[in-house]
C-alpha cells in the first residue's frame, strides 16, 4: 500500500487495498467504518513525522530501564 | 472490627488483618461480597462470570490455612479479575463471544500470586471487547454502567473492576493498562488504579492487546491497598519475556511518610489546558493538598503530545491486529461494531510505519528522561472530563469539540509509550456527584515513591467517604 494514502480516503480505495494488498474479506457494511477508522489513524500516525527520529534504533520490547534521580 | 456485610467500610489490608487474627472468616467476607454482587450485578454488569461456589471453597481453604498457622498477607481479600486474564477452570472471554467457549487450564501469573497471598477470586469482570476501547460498552455481555450515575460509562477497558470496587463487590482487582485502561475507569468511578512500569508485573496468562506496551496492575479502594497487592504481584517471571529481573522493593515501608524534598512537576500545556471547569477546580484544590504534604511544585514546559499519540496508535494498532490476525480474517462478523474496524485497520499499516513509531518511541523516552531531571513525579488530571453519558462520542473542551478517544487517552497513553508507572486516584467530586481523578507519574520502577506520594496526597486531600446511590437504595 502507499505510505501516504490519498486524502480523503475513499471507500473504493479501501475496498481495493483490502482485496489486492491486505487480502481481507469485507462485507459492504464493514467498508465505511473501516474507511473512517483508517482515515483517522493515518492522520494521527502522520504526526510521528514531527518527532526527531534521527539515529534512533527501534525500541525492542524488553529494555525499559531505571532512570537516575 | 470490619463487617463482612459491608466491604465499602473496609480496606483490603484491614480485612486481611482481621482474617489473619481470626476475628473474621474469609468465608464470611466472601459471602458478603457475593451478596453485593447478587444485588447489583444485574444492573451494573461488573462481572461476566461469577464464581460463587469456587470462591466459597477457596475462602474455606484460606480459613483452614490461617488456622494452621500459615501467614497470608492478603488473607481473605475478595478480588475481581479482568476477564482477559486466565483463572483456571473458567472461560477467558476477553469480553468477546468468540472466546466464550474457552476454558483456562491454569491461572495467569498475577492471579496465582494473589491467590498464593490469600486472595479469593470472586469472578471475571467486564471489559471492552478485547480490551480495545475506553467505555466498557459491550454488546455481547451488556454495557457496564457507572455506579455514580447509571446513564454514564464507567470508563474502560477495565470498567468492571472499577465498578466492583466502587460498590463494595470486591476489595481488590487485577486490571490491564495499554493506553489508560486501569487509570481511566479508576478516575471515572472514584477508585485507585496503578499502571505499573512495563515489565514490573508478569503478563503471562493474559490475552494480549499490544505486546510492547501491555501492563498488568492492581486496582483498589485505597493507595495502601494498591501497595499491598503490588507487593504480591510484582517480580520476575520467566514465562513473560518482558518481565524485569530488578529486585522488588518494599512498597509499604514508605506509606505515611511526607513528601519533603520531593519535586512534583506540573505540565500545564497539553495536560491542564483545557479541562472541564469542575475537573479544573478539583485539580487546583489537589495541587494545594500536594503542597501540604511538603512537596515542592514546579511548573514544567511540556512538549507536544501529537507525536506521542501517533507513535502509540501505530504500535497499538499494528500489534493488536498481529496478535488477533487469524480471528480478524475468519470471524470479523462476530466482533462488536466499534472494535471490528480497529482490529481490521491495523492490518493496513506497513512495517515502515510501525518501525518509525518504535524509533520515535525511543526518542520520546529520551526526551521524557531529560525532562524528569527537573522533578521526581509529574501530576496531571487522569481525565479532563468526568464520566460522560453512554453513547457520547465527543466532548467540548474549551471551544473545541474533541473526540472522546483523544479526551480520554491523551493524558494517560504517553506513559504507556514510555513504560513509566502512573497512579490514578480520586481527587474530588463534581456538583452532580461524579468522581474526578488525579494522576501521578514516576520514573521507571519508581512505584515505591509513587505509592508514598499517593498515600500522602490521599491523607492531605481527605475526601469525605461517599457511597454511590445505587448501593444505598
Amino acid at each position: 500500500m502507499p505510505a501516504e494514502p490519498p486524502e480523503p480516503l475513499s471507500e473504493a480505495t479501501v475496498r481495493s487495498l483490502a482485496r489486492e494488498v491486505v487480502r481481507l474479506p469485507l462485507t459492504e457494511a464493514m467498508v465505511e467504518p473501516l474507511r473512517s477508522t483508517l482515515e483517522g489513524l493515518f492522520k494521527e500516525i502522520a504526526a510521528i513525522g514531527d518527532a526527531d527520529r534521527e539515529g534512533s534504533e527501534p525500541l525492542s520490547q524488553v529494555n525499559i530501564e531505571e532512570w537516575p534521580s | 472490627m470490619n463487617s463482612a456485610n459491608d466491604l465499602l467500610a473496609s480496606t483490603a489490608s484491614s480485612i486481611a488483618a482481621d482474617v489473619r487474627a481470626r476475628k473474621l472468616s474469609a468465608v464470611e467476607v466472601t459471602r458478603g461480597a457475593l451478596a453485593r454482587i447478587d444485588a447489583l450485578n444485574p444492573q451494573l454488569r461488573a462481572f461476566i462470570t461469577v464464581m460463587a461456589d469456587q470462591a466459597l471453597a477457596e475462602a474455606a481453604a484460606v480459613d483452614q490455612a490461617v488456622a494452621a498457622g500459615r501467614v497470608l498477607p492478603l488473607a481473605g481479600v475478595p478480588i475481581a479479575v479482568k476477564d482477559s486474564f486466565d483463572v483456571a477452570g473458567v472461560p477467558t472471554t476477553a469480553g468477546s463471544k468468540i472466546l466464550a467457549g474457552s476454558k483456562a487450564t491454569a491461572d495467569a501469573e498475577s492471579v496465582k500470586r494473589l491467590r498464593d497471598a490469600g486472595c479469593v477470586v470472586l469472578g471475571k469482570s467486564s471489559l471492552h471487547e478485547f480490551a480495545y476501547g475506553f467505555t466498557s460498552r459491550n454488546p455481547h455481555y451488556g454495557d457496564c454502567r457507572n455506579p455514580w450515575d447509571l446513564s454514564r460509562v464507567p470508563g474502560g477497558s477495565s470498567g468492571g473492576n472499577a465498578v466492583a470496587l466502587a460498590t463494595g463487590m470486591a476489595l481488590g482487582a487485577i486490571g490491564g493498562d495499554t493506553g489508560g485502561s486501569i487509570r481511566l475507569p479508576a478516575a471515572l468511578c472514584g477508585i485507585v488504579g496503578l499502571k505499573v512500569t512495563y515489565g514490573r508485573v508478569s503478563r503471562h496468562g493474559g490475552v494480549p492487546l499490544s505486546w510492547s506496551i501491555d501492563t498488568v496492575g492492581p486496582m483498589t479502594r485505597t493507595v495502601a491497598d494498591a501497595a499491598h497487592l503490588l507487593q504480591a504481584m510484582a517480580g520476575h517471571d520467566s514465562k513473560d519475556p518482558a518481565c524485569s529481573r530488578l529486585p522488588v522493593p518494599d512498597y509499604v515501608a514508605d506509606l505515611g511518610r511526607d513528601l519533603k524534598g520531593v519535586r512534583i512537576g506540573i505540565p500545564h500545556r497539553g495536560f491542564f489546558e483545557p479541562l472541564d471547569p469542575e475537573v479544573g477546580g478539583a485539580m487546583q484544590e489537589s495541587l494545594e493538598a500536594l503542597r501540604q504534604t511538603g512537596a515542592q511544585l514546579v511548573d514544567v514546559d511540556w512538549p507536544s503530545l501529537e507525536p506521542v499519540v501517533g507513535a502509540h496508535r501505530a504500535i497499538l494498532f499494528a500489534e493488536a491486529s498481529a496478535a488477533h490476525e487469524p480471528m480478524i480474517r475468519a470471524r470479523a462478523a462476530e466482533l462488536s461494531d466499534d472494535v471490528r474496524p480497529l482490529l481490521q485497520s491495523g492490518l493496513f499499516l506497513t512495517s515502515g510505519q510501525y518501525l518509525a513509531a518504535q524509533q520515535a518511541r525511543r526518542k520520546i523516552i529520551e526526551q521524557y528522561r531529560r525532562l524528569w531531571r527537573g522533578f521526581d513525579l509529574l501530576v496531571t488530571p487522569t481525565s479532563p472530563i468526568p464520566a460522560p453519558e453512554i453513547g457520547t462520542t465527543s466532548t467540548k473542551l474549551g471551544d473545541r469539540d474533541v473526540p472522546l478517544v483523544r479526551a480520554f487517552l491523551d493524558l494517560t497513553l504517553p506513559f504507556n509509550l514510555t513504560g513509566q508507572p502512573a497512579l490514578a486516584l480520586p481527587c474530588g467530586f463534581t456538583r452532580a456527584g461524579l468522581p474526578v481523578g488525579l494522576q501521578l507519574v514516576g520514573r521507571p520502577f519508581a512505584e515505591r515513591l509513587l505509592l508514598q506520594a499517593g498515600a500522602a496526597f490521599e491523607a492531605a486531600r481527605a475526601l469525605p467517604g461517599r457511597v454511590p446511590a445505587v448501593v444505598r437504595n
